[in-house]
Parts: structure tokens; C-alpha cells; sequence
């Protein structure tokens, strides 16, 4: 853990979904979480265990049923850059080049032009794509495409970077990669990072600290810290450090779906 | 062309159809000349070359063959615009807005089955023989279609696209002007090609309202004095007209969206 300062505080939050003729889903059931500044918290768990709902209430995407989440203690109540979310689709808007998806957001909020190409340049270069800033999305491939999204989410120097099972659907060797891409942009610009996953190893790979979920109610069962020292390489993976924390898991994971 | 049928190179696709449509000429050829269909029902290809040849030296009716073309052209597009014009912003707001849909979605829904051909009878009562009736025919059935595919493009935008923009801090109307609309595109200009094929079969019906020039009008009038030659030939125009706008469209769509279904 980088440093202790509260950066987001989730309070007594819970999420009931109430569908029509249907009897309501808690999707998340009065879940308290502290995340610090410059940690990098992984929610792991099964598909319905509201890790989503969750990352979309810090966003400010979903507004809680009960409770309260704030960010550097003022409540969220609507989505904005500083807090800025990469989907596990891309998102990114197909019309436009990876230069104008990456520059779209900061040239309407009125930032002058060279701030932004300044900007644009930087992060371009930081997520790999230099040389691909004139290209339409359908021109890259899967795992560039989701560079340019974290390109994007970039650029609006956001404090807080939540994303939402962003290499789901890539391959292993591009998952891998993209992992790695990301522990250097933490390195580099430092920002607190919330990251939804399912998969065991890539929350231990990435995480300071790992939260496991259980779905119906969602549930926060776990509590993680992996303290694999930084920076981490793929090399990791292979440590009996690693290893073990991975195993502990795993078997927690196991315990709670049977 | 992009498609799932597009095995066939565009070399084997030009020859496949210049042999198609060769041999419907060849058939066409023996069928009259080999006297087994009556020249009345269906005229030699020789007795057309012929007619078409006269047509373009004396014009039907006193009148030349592209003043009727471009009568029934400009009918098409003056309905057509003003559809655009219309429809495209009222099938926005349909799209965006559910009060509005639910106020305006049954009347539409309720016009459009209707053909076009049965409200003549009271557009003439309300608004005479005229060119406004005629063009009035193809805008109602034209703007139906450009406000379904308008409302169904903003229904359709992704939701992660709408997210992505409200979070990179996105005004109500930088959202609208930079995301829905761009992303609604692609059904947008279904709608334009949809409506202007329509428009131009309306074209030949607007025409049946006492026309004097446009090529509906030469249809008519030739059936009824039996001068069979300038029907097939007037239909001939109309789907090479037609031909053209859509090979126009598709052009323009190809250039315009070259994003889309990527």
C-alpha cells in the first residue's frame, strides 16, 4: 500500500434492484470499503456478485440503494473524468481516429488544443500505439484497441481509474501483456486503481489488495493483501510467493462456490 | 462491395452479371422475333431502339424525354428533402425521448402500414390536383421511414458509448452532437435509402393526380392511347434513374461510413 490516506470510502452500501412482477435483487448487500490513495484494489468473484455494480457506483454511473460512496470525502454523484472507466469493451467511438477518441473529452471541456497534444502524445507513446495516432479503431486489433481506451481514460489525469474486466476478452498472451502495461502506467502517473476481475491469478498479479466476492447477495467474503514487491514482471507469476497467495485463494474461491 | 456473398471477385462479378443480363436480352430477342409473344404485348428490341430513337428526337407529347425524367426527379427530391428535413430531427428526438415516443410512436406506427396510393383520393380533396399533392404523397410515406430508422439508430447506440462520453465530461448537447448522432449514422442513412426507393416508386402514383410531364404521367398516358413501346421504355428510365440514385447513396455511405459494421 502506497500511502494511508482514504482516497475512496464505500460506507453501508447496498444495491437492490427491483425489476417489475419480479421480487427485488440485492446485488450488493451493505458492503464498507476503504480504498487508499495509489493502491491498486482488485473485486474478484463470480458474474452476480455486484463487483460491476460496485465499480459503477464509484464511477457514478449507478447511485446506491443505501449508503454512501465518496472520494477524497465528497460524495459521488454523477460520472466525471477524474474518475474514469475502462469498459470491457473498448468504447471507443468507431467514426473517429485513435488521436480524436483519445483528445474527444478534454477538446469539449474546453482544454486548450497544445495542452491536449501534449497530453495525447504522452499517453500514446505510455500505452505503446506511437505511430498509430491517425488510425480508425477497426484498423487495430483487440488488445490495441483497449491500449487506446486506457489511453483515453488517461487523459483527463484521472485520480481514480476503475476498470471493469477490461481484458476479458483479449487472449492469454495479450492479457498478459496488457496486464504488464498497466502495472507500468500505475508505476508512472500513480493513480488509485480499482479493478473487477474474475480471474484468480490476474488479481494477484496486479493487486495490492484483493477483495473476493460472493454473488446473491453480493458480499465482500475476503480480505487479501498481497505484498509481492513491486515493480512486477510476468516473472512473478512463477515465484513461490506468488504461488501460494494464489493457492490460498483458489482454495477460498473453491470453498465458496461449493 | 462488403457482404457475406462476396466469394466472387469483382471480376467474376462483372461478367456473372453482364452474362444475366445478356441473356435475358437474347431471350427477350428470340421470344419477340421468333414470334412467340405478340409485338403488341411486347415489342421487339429492334421496334424500342427504334421508338427510343424517335423519343429523344421529338420528346413524348411535344415534350423532350428528359424534361419528363427531371419532372418526376425533381417531385422525388423536393418530397424527399423535405422528409429529410423533417423526419431525421422528429426521429431523433422519437429516439431520445420517451414521452415523445409514446405521443408520436402510434400515429406512426399506425400511418405506416398504410399505402400511400389510398390517400390520394384525400389529399385531392384537401389540396387539389397540383404539384403540392403530388410532392405531398411521397413526403408523408418518405418522412415515415426516415423517422423509424432515426429513432431506431439512437435506440440502438451502445450503451458503453453513451457512458464513455458522459464520463470524459460530456455536455447534454456535446453527447448528442458528438456521440448519438455520429453512432445513429449508420440508421440514418438506412432510412435515406430506404425513403428515396420508396419516394421514386411514389413518384409513377403522385403522377396518376392529373400530371401533364413526368414520366408516370408517359406511362399513363401511353397505356391509355396503347402505345406500348413508351410504357416499357418509361419504366426502363425509371429503374435506371433509380438505379443510379441508390448506386449514388451507396457511394456516398461507402465514403461517409467507412466505420461502419467494423
Amino acid at each position: 500500500m502506497a500511502n494511508g490516506t482514504v482516497k475512496i470510502r464505500i460506507e453501508k452500501v447496498s444495491k437492490i434492484f427491483a425489476a417489475q412482477r419480479q421480487a427485488p435483487v440485492t446485488a450488493l448487500d451493505v458492503v464498507t470499503i476503504d480504498i487508499h490513495a495509489e493502491e491498486i484494489l482488485c473485486l474478484l468473484g463470480p458474474s452476480g456478485c455486484g463487483k460491476s455494480t460496485l465499480l459503477n457506483m464509484i464511477g457514478g454511473f449507478e447511485s446506491p440503494s443505501t449508503g454512501a460512496v465518496s472520494i477524497n470525502g465528497r460524495a459521488v454523484d454523477r460520472p466525471a473524468p477524474d474518475r474514469a472507466m475502462v469498459f470491457q469493451t473498448p468504447a471507443l467511438f468507431p467514426w473517429l481516429t485513435v488521436d480524436q477518441n483519445i483528445t474527444l473529452g478534454a477538446k469539449c471541456r474546453g482544454v486548450p488544443r497544445e495542452v491536449y497534444d501534449r497530453g495525447a502524445t504522452e499517453f500514446i507513446r505510455a500505452v505503446g500505439l506511437s505511430g498509430f495516432e491517425h488510425y480508425y479503431p477497426y484498423q487495430l486489433s483487440g488488445g490495441m484497441r483497449q491500449r487506446v481506451s486506457i489511453a483515453r481514460a488517461l487523459l483527463g489525469h484521472p485520480e481514480v481509474l476503475l476498470l471493469d474486466e477490461p481484458f476479458g476478452a483479449l487472449d492469454a498472451q495479450t492479457r498478459l501483456s496488457m496486464q504488464e502495461l498497466l502495472l507500468r502506467i500505475w508505476d508512472q502517473f500513480r493513480p488509485t486503481i480499482v479493478f473487477v476481475t474474475h480471474d484468480v491469478e490476474e488479481a494477484v498479479f496486479l493487486a495490492s489488495r484483493v477483495l473476493l466476492m460472493s454473488a446473491r447477495p453480493g458480499r465482500i467474503r475476503e480480505e487479501i493483501v498481497v505484498a509481492l514487491p513491486r515493480p512486477r514482471t510476468f516473472e512473478v507469476l512463477t515465484s513461490d510467493e506468488f504461488v501460494a497467495i494464489k493457492k490460498h485463494l483458489l482454495s477460498l474461491v473453491h470453498d465458496l462456490s461449493h | 462491395m462488403i457482404g457475406p456473398n462476396t466469394t466472387a471477385n469483382g471480376g467474376t462479378y462483372l461478367l456473372l452479371s453482364f452474362l444475366s443480363v445478356g441473356s435475358l436480352l437474347l431471350a427477350w430477342l428470340i421470344a419477340t422475333n421468333g414470334g412467340f409473344v405478340a409485338a403488341k404485348i411486347l415489342p421487339t428490341p429492334q421496334a424500342i431502339g427504334h421508338e427510343v430513337y424517335s423519343l429523344i428526337l421529338h420528346g413524348y407529347t411535344g415534350k423532350p424525354l428528359w424534361l419528363h425524367a427531371s419532372a418526376s426527379l425533381f417531385r422525388t427530391l423536393l418530397g424527399l428533402i423535405a422528409a429529410l428535413v423533417i423526419g431525421i430531427p422528429l426521429g431523433l428526438l422519437v429516439g431520445a425521448s420517451s414521452i415523445i415516443n409514446a405521443l408520436l410512436t402510434p400515429i406512426f406506427s399506425f400511418l405506416r402500414p398504410v399505402p400511400a396510393i389510398a390517400l390520394i383520393p384525400l389529399i385531392i380533396l384537401y389540396f387539389g390536383i397540383g404539384e403540392f399533392s403530388k410532392v405531398l404523397v411521397i413526403f408523408i410515406t418518405a418522412t415515415l421511414y426516415v423517422i423509424l430508422n432515426a429513432s431506431a439508430g439512437v435506440k440502438s447506440v451502445p450503451q458503453d458509448l453513451v457512458r464513455a462520453g458522459i464520463n470524459m465530461g460530456l455536455s447534454r448537447g456535446q453527447l448528442f452532437r458528438h456521440v448519438i448522432l455520429p453512432a445513429s449514422a449508420p440508421h440514418i442513412m438506412t432510412g435515406i435509402k430506404t425513403a428515396t426507393a420508396v419516394s421514386w416508386a411514389l413518384v409513377v402514383a403522385s403522377e396518376l393526380i392529373a400530371a401533364q410531364v413526368g414520366l408516370g404521367y408517359m406511362i399513363m398516358d401511353a397505356a391509355t392511347f396503347y402505345r406500348i413501346p413508351d410504357v416499357y421504355i418509361a419504366i426502363a428510365i425509371i429503374g435506371l434513374i433509380g438505379l443510379a440514385l441508390e448506386t449514388l447513396e451507396t457511394y456516398a455511405e461507402t465514403r461517409i461510413l467507412h466505420w461502419r459494421g467494423r
